[in-house]
């Protein structure tokens, strides 16, 4: 069967070019994440989900050898990225790529990637505008920052938590997102009792949370950084008696990632936070899909949303790749494919846009609770189809 | 002292002749060069690596005027190659998108905050410079991190365009044109450092390195040279760092960060300070072993390039160039000024 499907692709191309054709064309995908560093845990989860997906659905989807070429990006440095990008693009002469992970290096390959026409999936960055007019061939699997930062805050308001307080970590997305909030809070007729904008190198947060008790805002809204400023702030507000006081925490599922929640501890318990992704997220596909990760990665690797947004481009690329088959690899449909595509993925159904390639999916809002004695984001509720904009 | 000095009872008595012997360029020395340019026929040679390699010499060799010349540690040299990145940047971002000129134009300031440097730091010595430039490098670090506005951040400046050079040869992703733009400019600017290091201002460098007492004795003007070499040091940084930018289109904190700084002085250790091709060497040696351990074993890298690097300076104590000149003199069995 494999035979004859060759042999008329053959026969179907040599009509059309002399070149000879091989039976099987390997497709070459770069894998750009961060490997080292305090950032590596993006490639990790990128690597564990890559492999999974390849064992559970063979590695020649439509007939394509996948080879894959990684990088260390070595995290936010668009030197590097860049000179990554044009390297796999031009040296190993890639035809798909998997990142590069963060915003500035997202910026820094798009030239590269519209001139030599490479089809890229964004699964680690989430500023606005980065996919569409200034990287054409680009999908976004991960989210965008608005649909995480608005719809907290109709739900605040919704609860009866009209009094908001926001704290933002002072760099770019901080600003970004809280820019975001304020304008959806505003909208759902919330009030804004104070804002503040904390550093990005000062735990020690005793003098802020002192502004949020004197606001007396019935909730505060968090945006930090993955990583140490998310596990120290939620910590000083549930030290600080606040949280027992009866003051709703929320904030973006940074604050709650699973990657630490249990280094947070049980001051993460109550905390609300909107997400893209859980792994408590009740559909048969999510049950499987974590079922498997947690045998191929062990117990103590969670997973987090790089994982669901690797898995979600490779699904991408295997659906793009199918409707090639028997085809030689062509860059451009594969990038004019997915315009518009909607797949089931572990975190619930998620369309990529038509006009620009930006991701179009389901927000939730979750609580973080014990679960069996583990500390998980439960969603208690789900907005649907969120826009990117 | 080694290959490239000649040995003191050649010294002729005219101070003209010792200079012009000095001068005297080496079969090597262009053989050296035309590797390097031959490297561009080499067919799947990544013209954009090389380019880089390129760079990272000059950066280096920029470095060397400090450190093997006049004997001066800096742990802050990023500066002034970030400085030089910065401002071919900010050239590109705001419709300066001549190269040649911007380039100019970078090397000027950077060698005027060069200067400044220098005034600062004449005084100090040893580990209090060590200290001083390193917390120059911190300062101009966080500046430009904080000031997003300004460089865009974390982000790095957006937004760079850049001419073609000579408005025929557009920088490509193929890395045809950064590669002759970076060795034409590395060249051009090595050529004139070695005039540099080969007259009597750089004796007079070496003077201070050796002896600045004796030197103050003879009349010297030992701490004024402090801030001329710093001066020159940092205008060849800026320059590399120029080239960076417009070679790439891309600039953000990374280029002026302490990693940086320490990564160039790695680099001319293991080339082996005092002799201008230290740094290219050493950068021929550790950029193509980053790229090529980063390519292999994408995780681990970082401890192979450790490991290498510290097996490398424990079997060439002095650097791979001056052991190998070493090895050379021994193996033609002291014959002194016929080094091939």
């Amino acid at each position: 069967m494999k035979t004859a499907l060759s042999i008329l692709a053959a026969a179907a191309l040599a009509t059309v070019s002399t070149q000879p054709t091989l039976a099987q064309e390997t497709v070459k995908i770069g894998v750009l994440q961060s490997y080292s560093g305090i950032t590596s845990l993006g490639g990790q989860q990128t690597d564990f989900a890559i492999k999974l997906f390849m064992q559970k659905f063979g590695e020649t989807p439509g007939g394509f050898k996948l080879q894959l070429i990684r990088r260390d990006t070595t995290g936010p440095n668009p030197e590097v990225a860049k000179r990554l990008v044009g390297e796999v693009v031009t040296r190993e002469k890639v035809q798909l790529l998997i990142g590069p992970d963060f915003t500035p290096n997202t910026l820094a390959a798009a030239p590269i990637l519209s001139e030599a026409k490479v089809p890229s999936f964004v699964t680690g960055a989430a500023t606005t505008g980065i996919v569409g007019e200034k990287s054409p061939y680009s999908t976004r699997t991960f989210f965008a920052t608005p649909q995480l930062c608005k719809p907290l805050a109709p739900f605040a308001v919704k609860q009866g938590w009209t009094n908001i307080f926001v704290v933002v970590a002072d760099f770019a997305p901080g600003h970004e997102c809280e820019k975001f909030f304020m304008e959806a809070l505003k909208e759902a007729n919330g009030t804004l009792v104070g804002n503040l904008r904390t550093p990005l190198s000062n735990p020690e947060y005793s003098g802020y949370i002192q502004r949020i008790r004197d606001a007396k805002p019935d909730g505060v809204f968090i945006f930090m950084p993955i990583g140490e400023l998310s596990i120290g702030i939620v910590r000083a507000l549930n030290d600080s008696g606040l949280k027992a006081s009866g003051l709703k925490i929320m904030g973006t599922g940074d604050i709650t990632d699973e990657g630490y929640i249990d280094a947070v501890g049980e001051a993460a318990v109550g905390v609300i936070t909107s997400g893209i992704y859980s792994t408590q997220h009740d559909s048969a596909l999510n049950k499987e899909f974590v079922k498997s990760y947690t045998a191929l990665a062990g117990e103590k690797n969670r997973i987090g949303w790089t994982a669901v947004s690797a898995w979600d481009a490779m699904r991408l690329t295997y659906d793009a790749l199918e409707a090639q088959k028997g085809q030689k690899f062509d860059g451009e449909k594969f990038a004019a494919f997915l315009r518009g595509h909607k797949i089931e993925s572990p975190r619930g159904p998620i369309t990529i846009d038509k006009s620009n390639g930006d991701i179009v999916q389901n927000v939730y809002i979750r609580r973080a609770e014990r679960v069996n004695g583990v500390l998980q984001n439960v969603e208690i509720e789900t907005f649907k189809d969120v826009s990117f904009k | 002292m080694s290959v490239m000095d000649p040995a003191p009872a050649q010294i002729s008595t005219s101070g003209r002749d010792y200079f012009a012997t000095l001068a005297r360029w080496k079969i090597w020395e262009i053989l050296f060069w035309a590797a390097l340019a031959g490297c561009y026929f080499v067919p799947e040679m990544d013209r954009m690596l090389m380019s880089r390699v390129i760079i990272w010499g000059l950066f280096a060799m920029s470095l060397d005027i400090l450190l093997g010349y006049r004997g001066i540690p800096s742990l802050g040299h990023a500066v002034f190659f970030g400085t030089g990145a910065y401002v071919a940047g900010f050239c590109g971002k705001y419709g300066w998108t001549e190269p040649i000129s911007a380039l100019f134009f970078a090397m000027a300031i950077a060698a005027a905050l060069g200067w400044l440097t220098g005034k600062l730091v004449q005084r100090v010595a040893g580990v209090g410079l060590l200290m001083v430039t390193l917390g120059l490098n911190l300062i101009l670090f966080d500046f430009v991190l904080r000031s997003t506005d300004l460089t865009g951040g974390d982000d790095g400046l957006q937004g760079i365009v850049i001419a073609p050079v000579l408005n025929m040869f557009r920088f490509d992703i193929y890395g045809r044109t950064a590669f002759w733009y970076a060795l034409v400019v590395a060249f051009i600017l090595f050529v004139a450092a070695r005039i540099l290091v080969k007259s009597p201002f750089g004796l007079a460098l070496i003077g201070a390195r050796e002896n600045p007492r004796r030197m103050i004795t003879l009349g010297a003007p030992v701490e004024g040279d402090v801030s001329r070499a710093f001066m020159i040091a940092a205008a060849l940084a800026g320059a590399a760092g120029a080239l960076l930018t417009q070679t790439t289109q891309t600039v953000a904190p990374p280029t002026l960060s302490f990693q940086r700084s320490a990564d160039v002085l790695v680099i001319l250790i293991i080339g082996g300070a005092g002799r201008l091709y230290g740094g290219f060497i050493g950068a021929i040696v550790f950029i193509l072993l980053q790229d090529y351990l980063s390519s292999i074993s994408p995780v681990y890298w970082y401890f192979w390039i450790g490991l290498l690097l510290v097996v490398i300076v424990s079997f060439f104590r002095k650097g791979l160039l001056p052991s190998l000149d070493a090895l050379l003199q021994r193996f033609i069995k002291r014959k002194p000024d016929t080094p091939s």
